[in-house]
């Protein structure tokens, strides 16, 4: 066939699978709908505000006096970290840890460090934690890891004996290791070799108390005495038990003023400094507060408006100096605070 | 040959060409788009509930009277607060379902008790008028269990949505219309 009748003809084809491609294009990137509204009448854009009793006032929640603001902020560490949940300090030789589960950053004191890979693979975020030996707690989701010269592991998925939904906290004395489980709502204790022991937080009122957990944030740490404290962040309090388990007290109330506990479920996070005093984070309107060992008020640690917006928790740990680490995990900072400072 | 090399197209035939492939190609595009709408799935507008921020628009900007954007609730997702931010005025005088303790202007949250200290919050429709009040405090004290959603029944899925268009968050969305709400499950506060 002649070259030119080949050309021609192609030239045609060209144009019909261009116009068939277009077609499609065009079609596709049209958005369908109703083209005519007109029957109702428009009320759209140019409407006058909503009153103002529509509107959500955050700001007036977030107000607070500078005077009771009793620390300032002394460094600011970058993780470099993708998503960090854990924080912690090792007391004895003031080495700060962060988690997440693709590494840890590992830090002397204030001063940022590298990060190193995790001795044991995590699944999802949990927490961290160094027991009464300095040996390393970790734990996933599910899994609790005890890392000390060897590694040590225990749980599973589930809602039965030793069994784990969303671990929140690992924190161990010299006797037992005790984690609290967001997702059954209870606290479990072990032996230091991950053996089960009992269980604390049951429906059963008789049997011990029963943890109001709304959201995955239940948090514990230790008093000098070794009393447990636990977050029971439904009813906004902190509970105290002994070494052993048993409920001894509670304190805390709710309320939108800066000595109460605001929103439905707080405090997130909360640490004990060498003094015995809560330092306390809060989710909704983010701030640290510190009250003293029988729940009064003291001051403000990190005003409302420190932290990213977007924070839901605030993981937080303290040194032998009282300097309060806390953990922004959006902008994967540890923000470091000192009484000094101010 | 060298003839044929030379030979000029006459303005006719050009025109001939000209026409004959304005019409291939308007056969194509006919052709093509037949092709997509066949292809192509009904779409419908709603929120995305990651990027809503509750800036009040969706009660103002919508061309129904009372807007199409509804609050819903996901009940899998509720902690089923006694003390919840969605329900109570912030710094309310007692946790009762009094007036002056309520949050929504309109009073279109019913507050049921279920168990000390768990109570069940469910959405009266007619009553919400999309502001996102109830939204805001659920978002940012719990676990955002309340959401708004652009209600199909009433919707009139308009080509330019105007909330679509006034949306501070930028969270208006088409999305096939046989799964027409976007929910939150899976994701943590």
């Amino acid at each position: 066939m002649d070259r030119k009748i080949i050309f021609k003809n192609g030239i045609w084809i060209l144009l019909v699978a261009a116009g068939l491609v277009g077609g499609y294009f065009m079609a596709s990137s049209y958005i369908p709908g109703n083209t005519a509204v007109n029957e109702v009448k428009s009320d759209g854009a140019g409407n006058p505000a909503l009153p103002e009793n529509f509107k959500y006032d955050m700001a007036k929640l977030k107000q607070y006096d500078p005077r009771q603001l009793l620390y300032g902020e002394e460094t600011k560490i970058k993780t470099g970290l993708k998503e960090p949940f854990g924080l912690t300090v090792n007391k004895k030789d003031g080495r700060v840890l962060v988690v997440s589960t693709e590494g840890m950053l590992v830090c002397d004191g204030a001063i940022a460090g590298k990060v190193a890979a995790l001795p044991v693979r995590l699944e999802g975020p949990g927490s961290v934690s160094f027991g009464f030996a300095g040996e390393l707690l970790l734990a996933g989701r599910d899994r609790v890891n005890i890392v000390s010269g060897t590694i040590i592991g225990f749980g599973k998925k589930g809602k039965g004996v030793g069994e784990f939904k969303y671990i929140t906290s690992v924190k161990a004395n010299a006797k037992y290791i005790f984690t609290a489980d967001a997702g059954n709502r209870r606290v479990c204790k072990f032996d230091l070799k991950g053996k089960y022991l009992g269980q604390i937080g049951r429906k059963d009122k008789a049997a011990g108390k029963n943890f109001v957990i709304p959201s995955p944030h239940m948090d514990m740490d230790f008093d000098s005495k070794g009393n447990l404290w636990v977050a029971n962040a439904g009813l906004l309090q902190l509970e105290k038990y002994s070494p052993e388990g048993v409920f001894v007290s509670s304190w805390g109330k709710h309320g939108i003023n800066i000595d109460e506990f605001i929103g439905c479920c707080n405090p997130v996070n909360f640490v004990i400094d060498g003094g015995d005093n809560f330092i306390t984070a809060e989710k909704g309107v983010l701030r640290i507060k510190k009250y003293d060992k029988t729940g009064k008020f003291l001051g403000v640690v990190a005003p409302p408006g420190t932290f990213n917006e977007k924070n839901t928790s605030i993981p937080l740990a303290v040194d032998s100096k009282n300097r309060v680490y806390a953990l922004d995990t959006i902008e994967k900072t540890v923000r470091v605070f000192s009484e000094k400072g101010y | 040959m060298e003839e044929n090399k030379t030979k000029k197209v006459s303005r006719m035939e050009f025109l001939k060409n000209l026409g004959r492939g304005a019409l291939l190609l308007f056969l194509g595009i006919t052709g093509g788009a037949a092709l997509a709408r066949v292809k192509k799935k009904p779409a419908v507008w709603q929120i995305d509930p990651a990027k809503c921020i509750q800036c009040g628009r969706c009660a103002t900007e919508c061309v129904l009277r009372v807007s199409a954007v509804k609050c819903v609730h996901n009940f899998s997702l509720c902690g089923y607060c006694n003390l919840c931010f969605g329900f109570f005025q912030a710094g309310q005088r007692e946790l009762t379902s009094g007036g002056e303790n309520q949050l929504c202007p309109t009073g279109a949250i019913k507050r049921k008790f279920v168990e000390y200290p768990y109570y069940e919050y469910t959405i009266i429709e007619k009553l919400c008028v999309g502001c996102g009040k109830c939204v805001k405090g659920c978002t940012a004290f719990g676990n955002g269990s309340l959401q708004l959603q652009v209600m199909h029944d009433r919707c009139k899925n308009c080509n330019e949505c105007l909330i679509a268009k006034a949306c501070a968050g930028k969270a208006f969305v088409r999305i096939p219309a046989e799964k027409a709400y976007i929910t939150k499950e899976g994701r943590e506060s």
